[in-house]
């Protein structure tokens, strides 16, 4: 047995664990069934009978016969799966490379085999990564780590003993080589290697993945759990209060909103605030947990669908239409579905990836067979939410396709009625069927669709008396304060919002030290006793005091926010934007004819926005100026297009088709051919780095060539650090020393230099001659101290001695022939 | 990291980041060791052809705390001249310690004489994971000469050099015991014989110091080596035809190193090729090399200058009292008048490889294993 034998042995039981443990980590997808199962015992099989046993292995042509047959198998596989689904496409790939790490497995071990086997495990690793089982991957990543590196290591004393010191042995050939000694000092020194790999890399590889990992700015659920990353971004389906007020002191960025017009691509820019609407909560636990917020489930009745088409335009100058633009939201990663949006949107393309909510007008995403849920997502609708570049205070209730759907059913249901009441008309037997039949349907629909109406109105108007009385006494006082003539819903909505937010009884505060009284409600206790909160508490009081005088009411909660980047032509909601604001739904009879908008069908009713916390709520804590901007917009590419640039978005893109969610690549591609059009067409944008556009002078343009020269100044300076000590050390390194004026001296000093002793400046000839015979001492070679003594000491004489002390001239021919014998010694050692 | 895991990261990420982190620590680590390393080749004072020799390296670890493993060395081997073939070779060793030096070797056999330059060596290391290797060139290009092979003599060969040529005996009687007259004294260098020691100097100066001795101008034995190649039209085969002239220049170099072996034998060597030199050896190592590397550059001609390298031996060492001719071809008509010139004295003896001349002195097959002299 030759120590490569040994050394490969050891390889053969490290790849079969590499191969049983990467195998295993596919457990986490309870899909993939057996495979995990296949992929650990084909590879203790292959350790055993090809590897250790040698009872057979599996002939290379074999081995191809058999890949060939994967790959019909898996692109079998793949014709079957249809064109988006991700998770059978992924378990198709899982299933491909445990099959090729099988066939891998049977053969005979070499070089290559070795190689292929860590690629293939490598990919499965990442694939089981994919499939995010965190638990079985945690607990086999360590191991897995630890024998790949052992394998990886022996591999590489294995191809070098193998490839690099393996004999020449060619009987023509002119030189012939061979380096048994170096092989048996590399396998010698394999014995160790796993071990001590481990020892130096392990830690520092684990510190700096660590690094890797907390250095990235990202935002899922490690966040909540305060592990380094940001706060959370979407808001469930249930929300506490208080749990706003502690995202306002987090200047983290959410959601970056991005409003051009649909017809000319420019950005569109809204003068008042933008209200982001995120999550819709109808229900108010009074009793079990005071003071949440929840959305009522109401099951299929408000299942979710795709996007309205966009509603037909009378004339391009409606007024009662709104402006036409493009959103395009980049939230930060989240888990929960629902997303945020400014309705009334529409469908801007078909795409499957998100839905919308009727009557709430929430848009969620569509629920992932894998659920990646902590990734960045970005997505586009068309709004008609903003009018004069102001958002709109009134929603209507439900979309123009679904008051047309439902007009047309309720026409259908007239008409059926109409026939049966007309006994003159005589039908024939088979249409007075379909058409009974039809208007059976059309009519239970109706009724359906009324129920949950009507449910939903309910759910917006439930509460309790008892538990908040203080917001019926609040309200009843406001209402009776009105003059009779004024108590219309939205009359009496709009002062109770003034109330709250205008009022000088109520305050805001971020102070969230409250005492919570026992057995008191908080939000009857904000109104009774505080009458100090956050955007929670008053939107609370509002939706109550609403539904106490029988005006339904909801509350919302999403962002509110006016910072705009100027830069990236987008705005920023960040999470101390969070908010909490009202719905209230007001009949179009009482809304101003100068708030409505539609096109064809007037909506019956409007839910219409109130905002009762004083001055709008929120911090002030980060003012973004231009240097921000710059910031804000590089972190957006760097977010975007690195770190949250997953797999799952590029498999959306290749997945093709265009979809509302675009993924990140697509994306910065569009923006890069936008900017260039932009730039061909001559115009580089409002607010860009343009000079001749507007202003002589840009904010973004100074900081930016002034960051510009700053980094010309700082490279400028560290090439001339550079290059002053090269300089220097060139200096030191005595080449402008000067030469010796004794003759045979200057060459002693020659020659050692030769030798690669250099005189330093300072030095004495002593010091530098001793120093040089200490440096050039080889127990081999003739001694020089002797011959650099005799010179020195015949310098120092003819140097410094008086002419009186040379001695006579025996003397100095004695002095003159051993400075000869000495410098002809130097001349030999120096090869001369 | 495995709680981490646990509680969620994103995998693929946490793999990305061990990625790049064994990725980063290879460059790192191994880019530190190769920085860390000294490397110097050793060749060998003498490499004959056809005989295994070692190149030795000096790899030294100069890190303070850090050891250096699986270090590479690859070395190249370039033969010059007209056929230049470049060979690379590798060795290297498992681990260096930090402060200390071990001894890296390959073994190399080289077939045909001449001047090969050695280098230059790229020293690299994949340690630990063999992700990537980092190298460091080392721009030291050493010559080394590859002697011509050296063939065993007929046991006869000094007896039938004696029967032409007046005997060793008599040579060695002349030169006497004394080595010739004094001339002065200088310091010992290796390979010098003890047998001249100046003793007192010595004590006098604290080292040794030897004497010297004005040499005689006369010389035991002048081989003139005759470099002649038959022109390509010839009906004789090319490679037999180098084979005949490797052949002479074989037997000259074996009868060289036998010679030498005697300190008190004197030999000169000539030769005649592309060009004409003349080496007069008194015994010493230098000398010899030098011989050898004559031989082992020795270009062939067509028209070989032989009464040229005569003219250049009774210049340079006097008149020979031996002069023999090794040749591949039969002797020219030219011989005997470089006979007559060169008078009663001196005996000039032809031997040619054709007519079985050399092999009375030389056998074709079976080399003289040379002990290895390795400069320390």
């Amino acid at each position: 047995m030759t120590p490569t034998d040994n050394v490969q042995s050891r390889l053969n039981f490290y790849f079969a664990a590499v191969t049983c443990l990467s195998g295993m980590t596919l457990f986490g997808n309870p899909e993939l069934k057996i495979w995990p199962w296949v992929c650990m015992i084909f590879a203790i099989f292959g350790f055993v009978f090809v590897d250790w046993l040698r009872w057979f292995a599996l002939p290379p042509v074999m081995a191809y016969l058999a890949l060939g047959a994967i790959a019909v198998y898996t692109l079998s596989r793949f014709a079957t799966i249809g064109e988006f689904s991700p998770e059978p496409q992924m378990i198709a790939v899982a299933e491909l490379l445990v099959l090729v790490q099988v066939v891998l497995m049977m053969q005979e071990k070499n070089r290559r085999i070795y190689e292929q086997l860590a690629v293939f495990s490598l990919l499965l690793l990442i694939v089981a990564a994919i499939f995010n089982d965190a638990v079985i991957y945690g607990l086999l990543l360590v191991p897995l780590s630890v024998i790949f590196i052992g394998a990886l290591s022996l591999l590489h004393v294995y191809i070098t003993s193998e490839d690099a010191f393996s004999n020449h042995h060619d009987a023509d050939s002119l030189i012939q080589v061979q380096a048994n000694a170096s092989r048996q000092s590399f396998v010698q020194a394999a014995r160790t290697l796993p071990r001590l790999g481990l020892m130096i890399i392990g830690p520092a590889v684990v510190a700096v993945a660590a690094v890797f990992f907390y250095a990235l700015p990202r935002t899922n659920q490690d966040a909540r759990k305060g592990l380094g990353g940001a706060a959370q971004t979407g808001f469930d389906s249930t929300v506490r209060l208080g749990q706003i007020g502690n995202m306002l002191s987090n200047p983290q960025i959410a959601a970056r909103i991005k409003l051009r017009n649909r017809f000319s691509g420019k950005n569109y820019d809204s003068i008042a605030s933008l209200y982001l609407r995120g999550t819709v909560l109808e229900s108010y636990d009074a009793v079990n947990q005071a003071g949440t917020w929840a959305t009522v489930d109401f099951g299929r009745a408000i299942s979710p669908q795709q996007l309205p088409p966009p509603p037909l335009r009378r004339s391009a100058n409606d007024r009662l239409f709104g402006d036409d633009v493009i959103a395009e939201i980049s939230l930060s990663p989240m888990r929960s579905d629902a997303l945020f949006s400014l309705p009334p949107y529409f469908s801007q393309a078909s795409g499957p990836d998100i839905v919308h909510v009727r009557d709430r007008w929430m848009i969620e995403r569509r629920k992932s067979p894998i659920g990646f849920r902590s990734s960045q997502i970005t997505y586009r609708f068309a709004t008609l939410a903003f009018r004069g570049e102001r958002q709109n205070r009134f929603l209507p209730r439900a979309s123009e396709n679904e008051l047309s759907m439902l007009g047309q059913l309720t026409a259908q249901v007239e008409a059926a009625k109409d026939n049966d009441s007309d006994s003159s008309s005589v039908p024939t037997a088979s249409s007075s069927n379909e058409t009974m039949q039809s208007a059976a349907l059309a009519q239970a629909l109706l009724l359906d669709r009324q129920v949950a109406t009507v449910d939903y109105q309910r759910a917006c108007l439930q509460y309790d008396v008892d538990l908040v009385p203080s917001a019926e006494r609040l309200a009843n006082q406001i209402v009776a304060n009105m003059s009779d003539n004024r108590k219309n819903p939205y009359i009496v909505a709009s002062a109770m919002e003034s109330y709250l937010s205008a009022g000088s009884d109520f305050s805001y505060t971020l102070d969230l030290s409250m005492q919570e009284l026992p057995g008191m409600d908080p939000i009857e206790q904000f109104l009774a006793i505080d009458r100090k909160g956050s955007c929670q508490y008053f939107a609370s009081a509002l939706v109550l005091m609403l539904r106490s005088q029988g005006i339904p009411a909801r509350m919302v909660v999403g962002f509110s926010t006016d910072e705009y980047n100027n830069m990236g032509g987008y705005y920023i909601a960040r999470q101390l934007h969070a908010h909490a604001w009202v719905e209230a739904l007001i009949d179009a009879e009482n809304v101003p004819a100068s708030e409505q908008f539609f096109s064809r069908q007037q909506p019956p009713q409007y839910w219409m926005r109130l905002d009762p916390t004083p001055g709008g709520g929120g911090t002030d804590l980060f003012a973004g100026g231009s240097v921000a901007n710059v910031l804000d917009l590089a972190q957006d590419i760097w977010t975007n297009y690195v770190v949250d640039a997953d797999a799952n978005d590029r498999r959306r893109e290749l997945a093709g088709g265009d979809t509302n969610m675009s993924g990140s690549y697509q994306l910065f591609y569009e923006w890069v051919k936008l900017k260039i059009s932009r730039v061909r067409a001559g115009e580089l944008g409002a607010g860009s780095l343009a000079l001749a556009n507007r202003d002589s002078f840009s904010w973004p343009t100074a900081v930016l060539s002034g960051l510009a020269a700053l980094g010309c100044i700082v490279a400028y300076r560290l090439a001339m650090r550079g290059w002053i000590l090269r300089w220097s050390k060139r200096k030191d390194d005595g080449s402008k020393l000067a030469i010796p004026s004794v003759g045979f001296f200057a060459e002693t000093v020659a020659l050692l230099e030769r030798l690669g002793v250099k005189r330093r400046a300072g030095q004495t000839a002593k010091e530098y001659t001793e120093g040089a015979a200490r440096s050039l001492h080889d127990a081999s070679a003739a001694s020089l101290v002797v011959p650099l003594e005799t010179l020195t000491n015949a310098f120092y004489v003819q140097r410094f001695a008086e002419p009186s002390q040379h001695g006579d001239a025996a003397a100095l021919d004695n002095r003159n022939r051993s400075v000869e014998q000495a410098l002809e010694r130097l001349r030999s050692r120096a090869g001369e | 990291m495995l709680g981490g895991a646990i509680r969620g990261f994103n995998l693929p990420l946490v793999l990305a980041g061990l990625i790049v982190g064994a990725m980063l620590m290879q460059w790192r680590v191994a880019r530190r060791m190769v920085e860390e390393i000294d490397c110097h080749r050793r060749l060998p004072d003498e490499a004959f052809a056809g005989q295994p020799f070692s190149i030795r390296f000096l790899v030294a670890n100069t890190a303070r705390w850090m050891p250096a493993f699986l270090m590479r060395i690859d070395d190249a081997i370039v033969a010059s001249g007209p056929a230049a073939v470049a060979v690379s070779a590798s060795c290297g060793v498992g681990r260096v310690l930090p402060k200390r030096t071990v001894m890296a070797s390959y073994d190399c056999l080289v077939t045909k004489r001449g001047l090969y330059e050695i280098g230059p060596c790229v020293i690299s290391t994949g340690m630990p994971l063999g992700l990537m290797l980092l190298s460091r060139s080392i721009t030291d290009i050493q010559p080394l000469w590859v002697f011509p092979r050296v063939l065993r003599l007929r046991r006869d060969w000094r007896s039938r050099l004696q029967n032409r040529s007046g005997g060793m005996a008599t040579t060695a009687r002349r030169s006497g015991a004394a080595d010739g007259n004094f001339f002065g004294l200088r310091t010992w260098q290796t390979g010098d014989s003890r047998r001249w020691i100046h003793w007192r100097t010595t004590a006098r100066i604290g080292e040794p110091a030897v004497r010297q001795f004005e040499q005689q101008r006369r010389f035991d034995l002048c081989i003139l080596v005759d470099a002649y190649e038959q022109p390509s039209s010839s009906t004789q085969p090319h490679q037999a035809a180098s084979d005949a002239i490797e052949f002479v220049i074989s037997a000259a170099a074996s009868i060289v190193t036998q010679m030498v072996a005697t300190p008190t034998n004197r030999i000169a060597l000539a030769v005649a090729g592309k060009q004409t030199a003349v080496i007069a050896s008194g015994g010493s190592r230098e000398q010899v090399n030098a011989i050898m590397r004559l031989l082992a550059e020795l270009e062939t001609s067509a028209q070989p200058d032989i009464e040229g390298a005569v003219e250049q031996v009774l210049r340079s060492v006097g008149r020979p009292q031996d002069l023999l001719i090794l040749s591949p071809r039969g002797a020219p008509p030219f011989v005997a008048r470089l006979t007559a010139s060169l008078g009663s004295r001196s005996s000039v003896q032809w031997c040619g490889a054709n007519d079985g001349m050399i092999d009375l002195l030389v056998e074709r097959t079976g080399e003289t294993p040379i002990r290895q002299r390795q400069v320390q």
